[in-house]
């Protein structure tokens, strides 16, 4: 399993939004409570406005909202009784793609096609799901680290260099089979070994965004801590957390399925990395079955694919070193 | 400059240290365990090697502690019971084919008027494979030695005697019972507990192992037993862990001379690995688990098949009372299981629901037996009862509609679920059960479906969940389930498996364990397990097995979904002779028993010289030479090419 | 001076960090539900509950929890880990020390050449970036990046070990050697070495794609730099530049990735040597999870986590004899 932390580290922070796109001039509300959210949203436009011109994030993107259609449309898109073994639509085991099958069949004669197009809702859901927990406990961490400093900086990034030399995998494997099998545990599981990275990345920003002018002037003028994360260390960290996540959400989504490979995903749920274990536990694999080995495979790399993408552009737009590409 | 000289010294330095240490350490532990570097050699051209292959790994082969399934086949080869199986799981005969080396070690037992008391006489033409001659005293001292250190599975055959058993001459040996008994008479090969040699146990008993290093700490049960001292025509010369166990001949073998110069079992990691191995000729037998690889190995050339059925099987076990059970003795009500599988009527309505020859068929693909009673097909003759006509129940989803409605149990609103009657301990509860499947055994998890939706048509709601085997084991002793699934192993003789069901064997309270899952306790039960243990009559004690098999059949604390299969592959133009137990269709290397005939009965086929081994697959020496010299060349150009370039700086 | 502190503290670090992962490594397995020894025999005819009281015994399983910790402690220091559970009589640390060079030959190698066969396409890449090989090979590189490894290796097994289509059935479908041939010298080294090409192949192309987008990044981070701009004035030829001026300094960051992918060596190939049998310490951790086998798993545990401690140790001293900047830090 490759080592979750795969890109450099920042070392200044996003930007200021002088180098995007210029926009429309944003209309200035009369209200001063609403100005932060109207400048907010006018950079969001200019991120989106850059973003479009990226070919590979467009790519990216393209594909991740076709397979969250898939998800969110399976029902309409394939027969879900498909998915268990009992049903009368399933057809002769183990049979290569036909014209009624065009993926062919599994062990109990179930569609491919059906089993995948399900699959894609299991898969993303845990990818999804187990980043939202790793995001929320690494930031958490690097946020309070960076920003508190002193010794509970020192405690957390111990801890958090402590969870980093422990190997993903083998640990993943040993709280999966210890516990039981379920999706939630997986979410859990994943959610639990991938914080690290995310902590150290949020920690270094955070630490270069405290010491910018304004932040420091809020704290002169008397701003509590919660202001000043929320207000304005939160938003400026916020967007490298998000470009950060959507690369994590690719790793997820394969460690759910090396989990599922090795069994120790929910047996009773159809996910890519399922369809996979049974496939290979059944002997696809000796007998040539390889239309039951492609696609689940294939959806994995294009997901994934997509999201890495899309994260790659985010993070050249978010960081004004790596734009010159 | 200085940099990338640091920077490739230090990558080479680290790779260098760690792979000579792990190189080292390899080279240090593997000559520990075995003292030798390797399997044997096939450029030895006289000596002809059976190879043949599992994915089961042994846990011990020392018969003090090892209890799986694929031990026993090295002790077949090189331990004697004292009553043998025959292929037919009954008492063997000498067989004037094998010179009547085939049989168990005993040739008359003598059994007093009360059946307390048994004398066996030994033979004495054996020898050990270190010269020793093979005694009374040796039979003495294993059971002896089994019953006092509590030997994983030897000592529950001894658990009957009562005291030492004693060896007052060479060749005779001498025991009581606590109770009379009909199981040491011989009728049936009851004690599956393989002799061992009392000179070199006796010596681990003094923490010393023979043949081990010094330093071992050394016990009877801790001894690894290789190399192995045994009495059959092959003893266990080497075990190299997780990769395979090698048997030589026993030197002092009496008998007839097998075929076979030496046997080697190899331990792969998956079906298809095995495979592979039959059709390129690395293995010449091997056993596989899954059907689809079966089904492919069918048509691959040169590969024989056989589909036979193995005393085990796979039940829905269900919870028939662990809340609501009275207490006694060590046992107290506890858990939470649905007060409905206390009655037997509902117990029965989901066994008929369930149709075991659909489940073969699918889960299986037809290879193994619909299931129904305890003990399997696959055993002592005489022992299995089968439900035939009106003792049947089902598989009739009407049937069991039919029981559940007659009993009272309805789906008054509707639902699609049935409630519990008026007048049951919680009326108007809906039969809504947790099932738990095990993700250890892909079989268990692919009958969930469906078992699950009979269930559903007859108005039984399930709530299926897959579990690891240890969580389950904590869920059975607390008695926290409904439906549960699992399998045994069952002996061929049924007194073992039958007494995992008395009143005793529940799990007793909320943690610990007991071999009755299904926490079924019935007095009747009970009292004809005891009679049949001390029955002399073999007829009369089957009648009585017949009994308790019914009783079992119809209370339904258990729903068995079939017998599993055992699937065998081996290469035609290699060796021949295997003898399948049971006939026709079983294991073709004879599992069970003693001395297995058919390592005296492999031969190779005419016109091979049997024992190729593999040929080797892939890229030969020569080629790699090149391919390696290649490489360096390209590794050499690019590094001076970008010296040069280094060295002609501005 | 700096240095010598830098490297001290270092290492002190690095102990109280093998400590954690002990300590760790302790609760961990002794949380999990259920009972070994119970696990271990039920099903078989030895399952009762005075087998289960025994093996419980024997196994230590029955101290109290701090006394097992101790014992625990004491033995991780003194490198005595116990025998197997599920092996009995076998020591930990020779099934260990039996699987450590079949895993070590694989990883080893594979990483090497994924290593620099994934940073001569990010070098060649990033400086031509925007050319056709730059485009194509990130393409392969991200395609290849993006997919599970083990799916990988039972196309590449279904391809070139059973030989499917087109595709010749060249290679064993498993193991470390051919067993049962007697080969000695370059016989058996052949014999190795075709049993390792399939499960290397497919860890070479899975994981350069990860190395040859970092060096890539890198370099052409390092490639705006003014030095470079300075360089090519003076009339520096191009080759030079790269190779006696970007990369060096482009290696930098991507040497630790480089290193830390190193320490997770052992992890690393647990599905790779799952998929084509090949009888490693991956192989052998699935195993021991499977069948419950604490002494084994807290050894494999402590291996795998020392592994990466000690990269990163050697990581971050490498990196401050080789980067003045963290020196001085």
């Amino acid at each position: 399993m490759r080592p979750p932390e795969a890109l450099p580290t920042y070392e200044e922070g996003p930007p200021t939004g002088t180098e995007l796109e210029p926009g429309p001039p944003p209309e200035v509300p009369r209200d001063p409570s609403r100005i932060a959210w109207t400048r907010r949203r006018a950079s969001a436009g200019r991120i989106w406005r850059t973003y479009r011109k990226n070919t590979l994030g467009m790519i990216g993107l393209a594909v991740l909202i076709l397979f969250a259609l898939v998800a969110i449309f399976a029902p309409l898109l394939a027969n879900k009784e498909g998915l268990k073994a009992t049903c009368p639509c399933n057809g002769i085991p183990f049979s290569p793609p036909s014209l009624q099958y065009p993926l062919g069949t599994d062990n109990y004669g179930r569609s491919v096609l059906t089993l995948t197009i399900w699959g894609s809702r299991v898969s993303l859901t845990v990818g999804l799901l187990a980043t939202a927990i790793s995001m929320v406990i690494g930031s958490f961490i690097g946020i309070v680290a960076g920003y508190r400093g002193g010794v509970s900086e020192s405690v957390l990034m111990r801890l958090t260099d402590w969870f980093l030399v422990i190997p993903f995998l083998p640990l993943a494997i040993v709280l999966a089979s210890v516990l039981s099998p379920s999706l939630g545990v997986i979410i859990v599981v994943i959610g639990i070994t991938s914080w690290p990275s995310t902590a150290r990345i949020v920690r270094a920003q955070v630490l270069s965004v405290k010491t910018r002018p304004y932040v420091e002037r809020s704290r002169a003028l008397g701003a509590s801590g919660w202001h000043l994360n929320t207000r304005h260390i939160l938003p400026n960290v916020g967007p490298l957390i998000f470009a950060n996540t959507i690369l994590t959400v690719a790793v997820a989504i394969l460690s759910e399925s090396t989990l599922a490979f090795l069994g120790l995903g929910d047996p009773l749920s159809t996910s890519w990395g399922t369809i996979l274990e049974n496939a290979f536990g059944t002997g696809a694999a000796y007998a040539g079955q390889w239309w039951w080995i492609v696609p689940p495979g294939l959806a994995i790399v294009f997901v994934v694919l997509a999201f890495t993408l899309c994260g790659f552009a985010l993070d050249e737009i978010l960081n004004p070193k790596l734009r010159q590409r | 400059m200085k940099q990338p000289k640091v920077f490739r010294l230090g990558i080479a330095l680290m790779l260098a240290a760690a792979f000579v240490s792990a190189a080292l350490a390899q080279v240090a532990y593997a000559q520990e365990t075995t003292g030798a570097t390797g399997a044997t050699s096939q450029s030895n051209d006289q000596k002809v090697v059976f190879t043949w292959a599992q994915t089961a790994e042994p846990d011990s082969v020392n018969p003090m502690t090892g209890y799986s399934a694929i031990e026993f086949y090295f002790w077949t080869a090189s331990l004697h019971l004292l009553v043998d199986f025959g292929t037919d799981f009954g008492s063997e005969q000498p067989d004037p084919k094998f010179d009547g080396f085939n049989s168990g070690l005993v040739t008359d037992i003598q059994v007093s008027d009360d059946s307390m008391h048994f004398t066996y006489t030994i033979r004495d033409d054996l020898f050990w494979s270190d010269g020793e001659p093979l005694t009374a005293d040796d039979v003495a001292y294993t059971l002896n030695l089994y019953k006092n250190n509590h030997a994983y599975l030897p000592s529950t055959y001894t658990s009957l005697i009562d005291g030492e058993v004693t060896a007052p001459d060479a060749t005779h040996v001498e025991f009581s019972t606590t109770e009379p008994t009909g199981l040491y008479n011989g009728d049936s090969p009851y004690i599956y507990a393989y002799i061992l040699p009392k000179h070199i146990f006796e010596q681990t008993e003094q923490g010393v192992c023979p043949g081990q290093p010094e330093t071992e700490r050394c016990t009877p049960k801790a001894y690894s037993y290789v190399p192995q001292v045994g009495s059959g025509p092959f003893v266990m010369a080497e075990y190299k862990v997780g990769e395979f166990v090698r048997m030589e001949r026993n030197p002092y073998w009496p008998g007839p001379k097998p075929a076979i110069d030496e046997i080697i079992y190899r331990i792969y990691k998956n079906d298809d690995a095995i495979a592979t191995a039959l059709q390129t000729g690395e293995i010449d037998l091997g056993y596989v688990t899954t059907p689809n690889i079966f089904n492919t190995l069918k048509n691959a050339d040169n590969v024989d098949t056989m589909v036979g059925s193995i005393p085990s099987f796979s039940e829905i076990a269900m919870n028939s009372g662990s809340a609501y059970e009275k207490a006694e003795g060590a046992f107290v009500p506890h858990g939470d299981g649905h007060p409905a599988l206390a009655d037997p009527v509902v117990r029965r309505a989901i066994r008929m629901a369930i149709d075991s020859d659909a489940l073969n068929k699918q889960v299986l693909l037809g290879y193994g037996v619909p299931g129904d009673t305890l003990v399997p097909p696959v055993s002592v003759a005489g022992a299995r009862w089968e439900p035939t006509g009106a003792d049947k129940l089902g598989p009739s989803i009407d049937g069991a509609k039919q029981l559940l409605e007659d009993a009272g149990y309805v789906d008054s609103d509707g639902d699609g679920i049935r409630e519990m009657p008026a007048g049951s301990p919680d009326p108007g509860r809906p039969l809504d059960f947790r099932y738990f499947v095990r993700t250890a055994e892909q079989t268990s998890v692919d009958a969930a479906p469906f078992v699950s939706e009979w269930l559903q048509e007859i108005g039984i709601k399930t709530e299926v969940t897959a579990v690891n085997s240890a969580k389950l084991t904590d869920i059975i002793n607390a008695g926290d389930y409904e439906l549960s699934s699992w399998g045994w192993y069952p002996d061929p003789d049924p007194a073992s498996i039958l007494s995992y069901f008395t009143c005793d064997q529940r799990p007793p309270d909320g943690s610990t364990y007991g071999n009755n899952d299904g926490y079924y306790c019935n007095p009747e039960y009970d009292k004809l397990y005891q009679e049949q243990l001390g029955q002399t009559d073999a007829n009369a004690r089957w009648d009585i097995v017949h009994q308790m098999q019914k009783i079992f059949y119809e209370d339904s604390p258990y729903a068995i979904m079939w017998y599993d299969p055992v699937f065998s592959a081996w290469r035609s133009d290699r060796f021949t002779g295997y003898i399948p137990q049971p006939q026709p269709n079983g294991d073709p290397l004879e599992g069970w028993g003693g001395i297995s005939e058919v390592w005296l009965s492999i031969h190779p086929v005419s016109g091979s010289s049997g024992g190729v081994g593999a040929e080797t697959k892939g890229i030969s020496p020569a080629v790699w030479a090149i391919l390696a010299a290649v490489i360096v060349l390209l590794v050499a150009v690019f590094v001076i090419r970008r010296r040069r370039a280094a060295d002609e700086d501005v | 001076m700096g240095t010598r502190r830098y490297i001290v503290s270092k290492v002190l670090q690095a102990m109280l960090t093998l400590a954690f992962v002990m300590v760790f490594n302790f609760f961990l397995f002794r949380v999990i539900p259920g009972d070994p020894a119970a696990l271990l025999l039920r099903g078989t005819a030895a399952f009762n509950p005075q087998n289960v009281e025994r093996v419980t015994h024997e196994l230590g399983l029955d101290k109290p929890l701090p006394q097992q910790f101790l014992i625990y402690a004491q033995d991780t220091l003194t490198l005595n880990f116990g025998d197997s559970f599920f092996l009995k009589g076998q020591d930990v640390k020779q099934v260990i020390g039996e699987r450590i060079w079949p895993t070590m030959l694989l990883v080893a190698t594979s990483t090497l050449a994924s290593a620099a066969l994934g940073l001569l396409i990010g070098i060649y890449g990033g400086w031509r970036h925007g050319s056709k090989f730059d485009v194509g090979s990130q393409g392969f590189t991200l395609f290849v990046y993006s997919m599970p490894e083990f799916w990988f290796g039972i196309l590449v097994l279904m391809a070139f070990a059973g030989g499917i289509g087109p595709f010749p059935s060249l290679f064993p479908a498993g193991g470390y050697a051919t067993p049962g041939a007697d080969l000695s010298g370059l016989g058996h080294a052949a014999d190795v070495l075709n049993h390792l090409a399939l499960p290397w192949f497919v860890l070479v192309v899975a994981y350069m794609g990860e190395y040859s987008l970092i060096m890539r990044n890198s370099l052409i981070d390092v490639m705006n730099d003014d030095f470079v701009m300075t360089a090519r004035a003076k009339g520096v030829r191009e080759k030079q530049i790269l190779w006696r001026h970007v990369v060096p300094n482009a290696l930098l960051p991507t040497f630790t990735v480089v290193l830390l992918s190193l320490g997770f060596i052992f992890g690393g190939a647990i599905t790779i040597e799952y998929v084509f049998s090949y009888p490693g310490l991956g192989l052998l951790t699935v195993q021991a999870i499977d069948s419950k086998d604490f002494p084994l798993l807290q050894g494999l545990f402590l291996l795998f986590s020392a592994a990466v401690i000690i990269a990163n140790l050697v990581a971050d001293i490498l990196y401050s004899q080789l980067d003045p900047r963290v020196r001085a830090a």
